[in-house]
């Protein structure tokens, strides 16, 4: 009982981030620093990503397979690592960026409590995970793989890789699971306006310019990227 | 000392009687000499001859015969010169002059039947057209000589007829021949004749391949001797080589012919580029194909070069990728450009040079069509879109939603 209970807490805790992540967060600031629960939803996203990260990673795997022995496997792992780490990263990067911001804000609260929040407010990137994972695997059979059968000439490499990246599929994937990211990066930035108000304690303004800022550039860039191809920012086109 | 007159007479009787000993038995020595039969030539004969002394047709003697050709084969015309001198100190008549034999034809037109004199010490040559349509062997016709007054000069010719051939044959050739590439094909002509043949002309007689040099002539063969006949052969198309030697044995025309049968087949030898990875992709508004190309032959690939074929459109920047050298075992990527108003599948096609220039071409169907395939038209489906906008519409009620419900007192 005691296992359904918590569990039942979990989800009213999710339900509540969601939905009324500002009387959370209120709540939340009063009660210990934990970053136990934080990391769970963190680690759920990231598990996820590197679901995804292994589905494209095979698709790059399967590009080099014939090249040698291994060469397949070890993008496919190297891809879900990657994928994980890179949302834990992205969890750091993220609270010490609203951290560092919030300071010209005069935000008092600690590191720690900042991480804590952020924390829950990758609720909405499991959600955003599993949908661009349920794209994935509905565009990537669709994907033609072209074969790379020597690493010894870097032009057969960047040819095949880039053939890879104008697969109309892998394109269509690609602007899906952007756009997918950038709404829930949206519900996620909602969620972490409110709690870098209270773990910094700055007000409601200055906490949506701490978050606003960095994630409306950051969508604006991936947007950006992959709609209007601006290759010297690493787009495709 | 006092001589007696009696006794230096008696001595000068003595001594005039011992010359005129001496001078009969030199005069009898020289006439028994005189009288005597002489043969010079071993051949002549002095029937009829009764005089003590040797009448002058007997200084008649054969000096030289000469045959041409040296041997006959059969069938072979030929001429045989007997040359007579008079080594006598008389001229003397010969009436007639003549050869025979029961096998070896006379077909001379000119005749020695009223010859005339021959002054002493002159030669006079008697030569005969003979035909030797005999089988072979040594035969042995008779020049007979016929003197004005009397007496005859016989003299046996050998003749000999043998069939030795001239031999043609092929010392060395390539192993197969390629269209368009020049090879060197090595004859050898050896003379097993026992007499020397001469002008020999050596020449090849085909229209589909260019041969160099058109012909090889020997002015002189040597019994026993062999030459190599080096000649270049750039086939167009399969064909048989008809290699003839043609020279002349004496004045008779004789040839052996050589057949060298050309067929194409593929050197085993020669470059060999492979193509393959093929992989088209959309690049831009136009269509890239790259591959690789392995030379898995065992001889250099020179001038390289990779093309898309007609009815594909090249465009820049890859119309043609050059290549290079391609070693034995090495490879090469390629890629090319062509433009989507190309057909699915193009010939992609790779050319090279061998060592003498000839060039090589090789081609490979490359089936573009999966990269012609408008983006996203395969996979235009609006449903995933249609997912995105209801959940960016969650997302937004979800997140209006507090802002609502916070307005409300």
């Amino acid at each position: 009982m005691r296992y359904v209970d918590n569990l039942v807490s979990m989800i009213q805790n999710i339900i509540s981030v969601l939905i009324h992540p500002d009387e959370f967060f209120q709540e939340k600031i009063k009660s210990e620093e934990n970053l136990k629960i934080p990391f769970l939803f963190v680690a759920i996203a990231g598990v996820i990503g590197a679901v995804y990260g292994y589905e494209i990673g095979s698709l790059t795997g399967r590009m080099f397979a014939a090249a040698g022995a291994g060469v397949g496997e070890l993008v496919a792992v190297s891809s879900v690592v990657g994928a994980f780490i890179g949302v834990i990263a992205f969890w750091l990067i993220g609270s010490l960026i609203f951290f560092l911001l919030s300071i010209a804000f005069k935000g008092t609260g600690g590191f720690t409590r900042t991480l804590e929040c952020v924390g829950y407010g990758f609720i909405p990137q499991i959600f955003g995970s599993l949908v661009t994972l349920i794209m994935a695997l509905y565009y990537l059979p669709m994907v033609q793989v072209p074969v790379v059968r020597s690493f010894t000439d870097a032009a057969v490499l960047q040819n095949a890789v880039s053939g890879l990246m104008h697969d109309s599929a892998m394109l269509e994937l690609t602007k899906v699971s952007v756009v997918i990211a950038a709404i829930f990066l949206l519900w996620s930035a909602n969620i972490w306006i409110h709690a870098i108000r209270y773990s910094r304690n700055i007000s409601i303004k200055h906490a949506a310019v701490t978050v606003l800022l960095p994630v409306i550039v950051y969508i604006i860039y991936t947007l950006f990227v992959t709609f209007a191809g601006f290759s010297a920012l690493g787009g495709f086109k | 000392m006092k001589i007696n007159p009696k006794e230096s007479l008696l001595d000068e009787r003595r001594s005039l009687l011992k010359i005129l000993i001496t001078l009969m038995v030199i005069s009898s020595m020289a006439f028994g000499a005189l009288a005597a039969t002489t043969d010079t030539s071993g051949s002549i004969s002095t029937t009829g001859s009764t005089s003590p002394a040797s009448p002058a047709y007997t200084q008649v003697t054969v000096s030289d015969v000469t045959l041409d050709p040296g041997t006959f084969a059969t069938g072979d015309k030929g001429t045989i010169t007997v040359v007579v001198q008079n080594t006598g100190t008389q001229s003397v008549t010969i009436r007639r002059a003549t050869l025979y034999d029961s096998n070896i034809a006379l077909v001379s037109t000119t005749t020695y039947d009223s010859v005339g004199s021959i002054g002493a010490g002159n030669k006079m040559p008697f030569t005969f057209t003979v035909k030797a349509d005999v089988p072979e062997g040594i035969y042995y016709p008779v020049f007979s000589l016929e003197f004005q007054d009397t007496g005859f000069l016989r003299y046996p010719v050998k003749a000999e007829v043998k069939n030795s051939p001239v031999v043609l044959s092929i010392t060395d050739k390539p192993d197969t021949f390629v269209p368009g590439k020049k090879s060197v094909v090595t004859l050898s002509l050896s003379n097993l004749r026992t007499n020397a043949i001469k002008n020999v002309i050596v020449s090849p007689n085909t229209s589909d391949a260019e041969i160099i040099p058109q012909n090889i002539v020997i002015n002189n063969l040597n019994p026993g001797q062999t030459v190599n006949l080096p000649f270049n052969i750039t086939p167009k198309t399969p064909t048989d080589i008809e290699f003839t030697a043609v020279y002349l044995n004496g004045p008779n025309t004789h040839q052996v012919g050589l057949l060298l049968p050309v067929r194409f087949n593929n050197d085993k030898t020669q470059a060999d580029p492979v193509i393959s990875n093929i992989v088209s992709a959309p690049d831009g508004s136009n269509i890239r194909i790259t591959g690789d190309v392995t030379n898995s032959g065992l001889q250099d690939a020179k001038s390289v070069t990779v093309a898309a074929g007609s009815p594909a459109i090249p465009v820049d920047p890859f119309k043609v990728y050059a290549v290079g050298l391609l070693k034995p075992d090495d490879f090469s990527s390629f890629e090319l450009t062509v433009s989507p108003e190309s057909p699915d599948t193009v010939p992609v096609i790779v050319s090279y040079k061998d060592q003498d220039g000839n060039v090589y071409t090789r081609s490979i169907a490359a089936d573009i069509s999966l990269a012609k395939t408008p983006k996203g038209n395969s996979t235009t489906s609006y449903v995933p879109w249609i997912i995105v906008g209801i959940i960016a519409i969650v997302v937004g009620l979800a997140i209006g939603y507090q802002y609502i419900r916070k307005k409300k007192p």
